[in-house]
């Protein structure tokens, strides 16, 4: 019988988290997405000196890479101290080279994977089993938890088995659904873990530790002749490691009630289809038995909990006798293989065991969090009820080229019954954090259980959120996507126009809709799908202006109080009454240190909310024929918009394989086809007169957004007349006859407003007002777009006349990347899209994993796009870890065709001419005008090579592109660059090469969600490292300087983006190899984006970022050029204009003081260091 | 008085091109006397400093745009008023004081660029 514990309402992460600080020393880690939490929960616990259960305080280390955390937890682990680690993906491979060390040394410990998908043809963060999978021949034990609750009690299984048996373990849940779900669970009370952890057995580990008060040797090199004898040795332990943990689980059942077997079967007695499966995917199986045994169905599934090692004997005893069709799940592909791995195993199980071979199938499902639902489960069962049910089947997906897909039928519903709820949101807009709330109120004071599940897609700015909530009496096992809605709300008015919101919707649901518009107008503003649906499913509709209501109430943007209490109020989830009493008690509890005020203030927002909420009695027809918005515009060509608009527009899951590209490849610049749309206010060129056409506003915008061409007079005589210009100034330009035309795109800007802040042209006479004035969209956007339509069409001016050695120039040149998913006021995007403007044409982009390969090459659609000519960025990413590496090798392959293409230009010089030939080699392509003659005397080689017969001459003929020259620019962030791909950088750097790098240092981990990097600075707070971190930050600028033959700058866009220009010339005019590092200010630094310059000027004065060029190429005493003055003011003004440094002070005031004062100390001694190099 | 460009430059691009002295560079561009004037090889400053007009001499700034004094004629002999001064968004382009001169000259040094 279960037994009552306190509840707990967590993710996964945390709930494995409280387990593994509990019953461990040394927690080493690093951040990767699903697992980062893991970590930060454990640094948290620790920097609050919440101890273990031995009252210690567990140390967390945080490492360069998985790689170095598999080091130090395996150092630890010989040493002597209970360790752990977290990982997913990649890292879990990084780890791999230790886990046999680990393995073989049998030395006890866990790691906790939150199980992601490997990297192939393309990343991605979401979930399956691929990473295990890559990891099972390591020696590890492998426990597969499919629940919160389960990935917790596994956590301590685990935890306990590994000390009995001495094998290590990996606790594995699935990324996201799991990690990331949040459930209602019962907590294990410290007692109950004090209990369970074999105390004997952890002296024994500690006993055998190196010391060397008792000194042995361990890891020696062993040969032919005793290796093999010696690796079976530990055969035993493995042997005993089934039995130890069934031992384990039942001494749990004993504390907790809670039972567990290595294989646990559910279903029918005498079932005769079976099931398979790990991990997740289980509650969908579960949830559809249920309901198939109760129409008489003769069903089971068999959830396998522990898969290595793979104990036949109970496996074979687990399964009904009756069994004679089963299917068995992987959650993984291993192309070429027999099998995917645990079809593999039940095959052998069978084939080694007694019983009769029943029939066995492979299928996968569920690849990088494809949903797997019960309608999929039951088609499954279906199939294996035929004479001879499809193998190696695949399900979810529609493969049409192969034909391994099962068909479903999505209509198929269990008979489980909670109340369903859908929230439809933004990714800012707070609707995920209220429903974590309300989630939390629910279930903390009613019995109800809980699920929250939130679903993103991965634009980093303007994203969807779908929040999916169940609440029901029940304990939650569904592990699938809610499919029936008794709820659902719509945060985002325009989201009306673009989706189907209601698909999902129950017949006499309920739906709330934040409206501008009254309950009296709101009918004729519903596309006609959506009255449809209205209708047909006789809803109960609401509406309510939570914008209005939140700005009324002193909220600003922050409706989430709004909608959230017209939730309570309506969704009849909670007694009404009860419902808005439950959410002032919540207000109290959350706001009641911050002051009365506050409280009031909220508890007014919710009494002005539920006097806000209209019920819409809306007429019995349709009185509107508006479809949805096409989520593409333009003349794409077909796979755009047939493959990437369904994409757009929600659809992806409904492509079938052939519809997609065999290794990857995608094009480019398709980001101009989506109109996002996501800004409020944008900016608009009012002050034509006062601009002094800078063109600042075009360098630092980060979307390129907002842009700046001239043009002759005459090209404007077809313009709209709203379309404003005014005589273009300065060189080259002819102000009589040429005019400048700086216009915004409306549904690409983002709204972030930095472009406002750095214009300088500020009006005398009117105060606010600036040649360019944020104004609100909705005012403005029918005019805009029309500018803009005629504007983007409009000749960019002849790159070879423009001043590109100064930023207004510079800033003509049509970008190269543009509408990234970057975050609104992104401080990377201005320095790549400068360098697409420069170079955009020629290069080779090796990228990071980060922030900028996600903006950069995130489907459906992308941001570096071609030219007119059809040149463009060539883009590619492969790891986090090894960029640099894999930027050099292109460099390789770029001079050997180079080197390819001149022998064979060179071989048929007597046949082509010497003259052209001539051209060709020695035109250096330095200045604009020569890298235009390149391409014509290219273009004349290929008129003279088109009709010639020979065969060097036709292979010339294809290979003419090697003859343009070519560079190469590795990109990425400063976790890569100061991390974990450190060692590559520094390899790369020594080589000589002719390449360039580019590090986009936002000081932390900012694509995992801020988590210390060692670029991150002395006293800032970080995940990781919360309480402010306590070493300096190293300089990787003058570590390249060190090697003397490395151009290397150190850069601030935003505080003087002329130095930037030159810095980005410099480094790719330069043969060998360059770094620039880039401050990229950033929304994990705490505060609005729109002051970003401001903030980089204040960090380049104050002497927190000095800004300076080394270039080998300038005489003795000239290659060391500071740019920037020595440092005036105090860092505290810098510092503490940032959450990240003045949390730290919040926090602890002395420690924030010590680390200030400490921080100061710094900018002298690193100025005074720089000065020395003066004279290099 | 020749002109000079403050700090307040905002680096804007507009006075180069107004200048008919060719005295106005970008920052941390090199300058030399030769350059668009009639000087060549060695000559006399109105200083009466002896220089190689040809040679390519330090910016005197890396930060902001910058104005050779020396080829600074305040415009006179061309427009009635300085003409980097009138387009400067910002008036950032204000008399020099430290190098303080007539009339004549000024209308004296533009002869002695332009070999008039």
């Amino acid at each position: 019988m279960r037994k009552e514990f306190p509840k707990l309402i967590c993710d996964a992460n945390e709930a494995v988290a409280r387990v593994a600080h509990k019953t461990n020393e040394v927690c080493a880690i690093y951040p990767i997405t699903p697992a980062s939490p893991m970590g930060e929960h454990v640094d948290v616990y620790s920097s609050k000196a919440q101890t273990n259960i031995w009252n210690n305080v567990p140390r967390i280390v945080e490492m360069q890479s998985e790689g170095g955390a598999a080091g130090a937890v395996h150092g630890s682990l010989q040493a002597g101290a209970l360790t752990t680690t977290f990982t997913a993906s990649q890292g879990l491979l990084l780890m791999i080279p230790n886990m046999y060390k680990i393995a073989g040394e049998l030395l006890p410990s866990v790691i906790h994977v939150a199980a992601r998908t490997i990297a192939t043809h393309a990343l991605s963060i979401f979930g399956d089993h691929s990473d295990v999978m890559a990891a099972r021949q390591t020696g590890f034990s492998m426990l597969f938890g499919g629940s919160v609750q389960e990935a917790m009690d596994f956590a301590l299984i685990s935890q306990v088995s590994t000390l009995r048996s001495r094998i290590p373990f990996l606790n594995i849940f699935d990324g996201f659904r799991t990690s990331h779900e949040i459930s209602k669970i019962d907590a294990i009370p410290d007692d109950i873990i004090k209990a369970m952890m074999p105390e004997d057995r952890i002296m024994d580990h500690k006993k055998r530790s190196l010391d060397p008060d008792n000194p042995v040797i361990r890891g020696t090199s062993q040969n032919p002749d005793v290796f093999f004898q010696a690796r079976e040795a530990a055969n035993v332990y493995y042997d005993r490691v089934p039995g130890i943990v069934q031992e384990v689980m039942d001494e749990f059942y004993q504390h907790t009630g809670r039972d567990y077997k290595l294989f646990d079967y559910v279903g029918h007695p005498q079932a005769e289809r079976l099931i398979i499966i790990m991990g997740s995917g289980e509650g969908a199986v579960r949830e559809t038995v249920d309901t198939l045994l109760s129409q008489g169905e003769k069903i089971g599934v068999l959830i396998v909990r522990l898969f290595r090692p793979f104990s036949i004997k109970h496996f074979i005893d687990a399964i009904p006798e009756t069994v004679n069709s089963i299917a068995v799940l992987d959650r993984t592909k291993e192309p070429g293989s027999t099998g995917e791995p645990l079809y593999q195993d039940v095959v052998t199980a069978f084939a080694e065991s007694a019983r009769t071979m029943p029939a066995i199938v492979g299928g996968r499902y569920g690849l990088s969090s494809k949903e797997f639902n019960p309608a999929m489960v039951k088609a499954i069962y279906d199939e294996l009820e035929k004479a001879s049910p499809k193998n190696h089947f695949t399900i979810g997906i529609n493969d049409d080229v192969t034909h391994t897909s099962l068909l479903y039928n999505p209509v198929f519903k269990t008979k489980k019954t909670t109340f369903n709820c859908l929230f439809y949101g933004l990714g800012s807009d707070g609707t995920v954090g209220a429903n974590k709330n309300s989630i939390k109120i629910i279930g903390e004071t009613t019995d109800n259980y809980v699920q929250g599940y939130f679903v993103y897609d991965s634009k980093k700015a303007g994203a969807q959120t779908v929040s999916h909530l169940r609440f029901g009496p029940e304990p939650i096992y569904s592990s699938y996507l809610i499919n029936t809605a008794d709820f659902i709300a719509c945060h985002q008015f325009n989201f009306i126009e673009k989706y189907d919101i209601l698909k999902k919707i129950k017949k006499g649901g309920t739906f709330l809709l934040n409206s501008p518009f009254s309950k009296e107008e709101i009918w004729d503003q519903l596309p006609k799908g959506m009255q449809e649906e209205v209708l047909e499913n006789e809803l109960e509709f609401y509406v309510v202006d939570a914008t209005k209501v939140a700005q009324e109430a002193n909220l600003g943007k922050r409706t989430n109080t709004v909608l959230q209490t017209c939730f309570f109020a309506i969704s009849g989830v909670l007694p009404k009454d009860e419902a808005i009493q439950k959410i002032k008690d919540a207000i109290v509890k959350s706001y009641s240190h911050k002051g009365d005020k506050i409280v009031k203030m909220n508890f007014n927002a919710v009494d002005q909310s539920l006097a806000n909420l209209q019920k819409v009695e809306y007429p019995k027809q349709i009185t509107n024929n508006k479809g949805l918005k096409p989520m593409m515009t333009g003349d794409a060509d077909p796979f755009v918009k047939e493959i990437l608009g369904k994409i757009l527009a929600g659809h992806g899951d409904e492509l079938p394989v052939s519809a997609f590209p065999v290794d990857g490849t995608f094009p480019t610049g398709t980001t101009k086809y989506e109109k996002r749309g996501i800004a409020d206010f944008i900016p608009i060129w009012e002050g034509e007169d006062l601009c002094t056409q800078c063109n600042k506003c075009v360098a630092i915008c980060p979307h390129a957004a907002i842009r700046a061409k001239v043009v002759k007079n005459d090209e404007l005589n077809d313009a709209p007349g709203s379309l404003k210009a005014v005589p273009a100034k300065g060189r080259p330009f002819t102000s009589a006859t040429e005019s400048y035309v700086l216009q915004v795109s409306p549904e690409d800007c983002t709204g972030c407003d930095l472009c406002v802040a750095v214009c300088p042209a500020e009006s005398k006479e009117i105060e606010n007002f600036k040649a360019i004035n944020m104004r609100r969209k909705l005012d403005v956007a029918d005019v805009e777009n029309k500018n803009w339509d005629y504007f983007i069409d409009l000749p960019d001016y002849d790159r070879t006349e423009l001043q590109i050695t100064n930023v207004k120039g510079s800033q003509f040149l049509e970008p190269l990347f543009e509408f990234s998913g970057a975050c609104s006021g992104c401080g990377e995007t201005p320095y790549i899209k400068m360098l697409t403007q420069l170079y955009g044409d020629r290069i080779l982009i090796a990228n990071a994993t980060g922030c900028s390969s996600i903006y950069g090459g995130n489907l459906p659609t992308t941001p570096y796009k071609k030219n007119a000519l059809g040149h463009g960025p060539a883009w590619a990413n492969s790891l986090f870890e090894d960029n640099a590496e894999f930027g050099l090798g292109m460099r390789l392959a770029l001079t050997k065709k180079e080197e390819i293409a001149v022998d064979l230009l060179k071989s048929l010089e007597p046949k082509i001419g010497s003259a052209l030939v001539f051209e060709i080699i020695n035109n250096p392509e330095e200045t604009e005008s020569q890298k235009a003659e390149k391409i014509q005397q290219i273009e004349s080689l290929r008129e003279i090579l088109k009709d010639m017969e020979d065969e060097d001459a036709k292979k010339l003929y294809q290979l003419t592109e090697y003859l343009r020259k070519k560079a190469v620019w590795i990109l990425g962030g400063d976790g890569w660059a100061y991390d974990i791909g450190y060692g590559g950088v520094d390899h790369v750097l020594a080589s000589g090469e002719n390449i360039n790098i580019l590090v986009m240092d936002t000081e932390v981990y900012s694509n995992t969600g801020g988590q210390m990097s060692k670029a991150t600075p002395l006293g800032a707070s970080a995940k990781f490292a919360v309480s402010g971190k306590r070493t300096s930050k190293k300089s990787l600028a003058l570590q390249a300087v060190s090697y003397q033959n490395v151009y290397v700058a150190q850069v601030a866009i935003g505080a003087k983006d002329l130095q930037t220009l030159k810095a980005i010339e410099e480094a790719a005019a330069y043969p060998g190899p360059s770094i620039i590092i880039a401050y990229s200010h950033c929304g994990e630094h705490g505060y609005d984006l729109k002051d970003g310059a401001k903030h980089q000027t204040k960090a380049v004065e104050t002497g927190y970022w000095p800004l300076f060029r080394f270039d080998p190429l300038k005489p003795k005493g000239k290659k060391f050029k500071l740019d920037s003055k020595p440092p005036q003011g105090p860092l505290k003004d810098f510092m503490y204009s940032e959450t990240r440094f003045s949390r730290v002070a919040k926090e602890n005031a002395e420690i924030g003081e010590q680390l200030l004062q400490q921080a100061q100390e710094e900018v002298e001694t690193k100025w005074e260091r720089l000065e020395l190099f003066r004279d290099m | 008085m020749a002109l000079i460009i403050t700090d307040e430059c905002i680096n804007c691009d507009a006075c180069i091109s107004e200048c008919p002295n060719n005295a106005i560079y970008e920052p941390d561009q090199e300058w030399s006397y030769s350059d668009e004037t009639a000087l060549s090889g060695m000559v006399t400053t109105p200083g009466g400093e002896e220089v190689d007009a040809d040679e390519e001499r330090e910016p005197k700034s890396d930060e902001f745009y910058f104005i050779v004094a020396d080829k600074c004629t305040e415009c006179k002999g061309f427009h009635d008023e300085p003409q980097c001064a009138s387009v400067c968004p910002v008036d950032c382009c204000v008399p020099d004081e430290d190098h303080v001169e007539t009339e004549d000259e000024l209308l004296e040094k533009k002869a002695w660029l332009h070999g008039e």
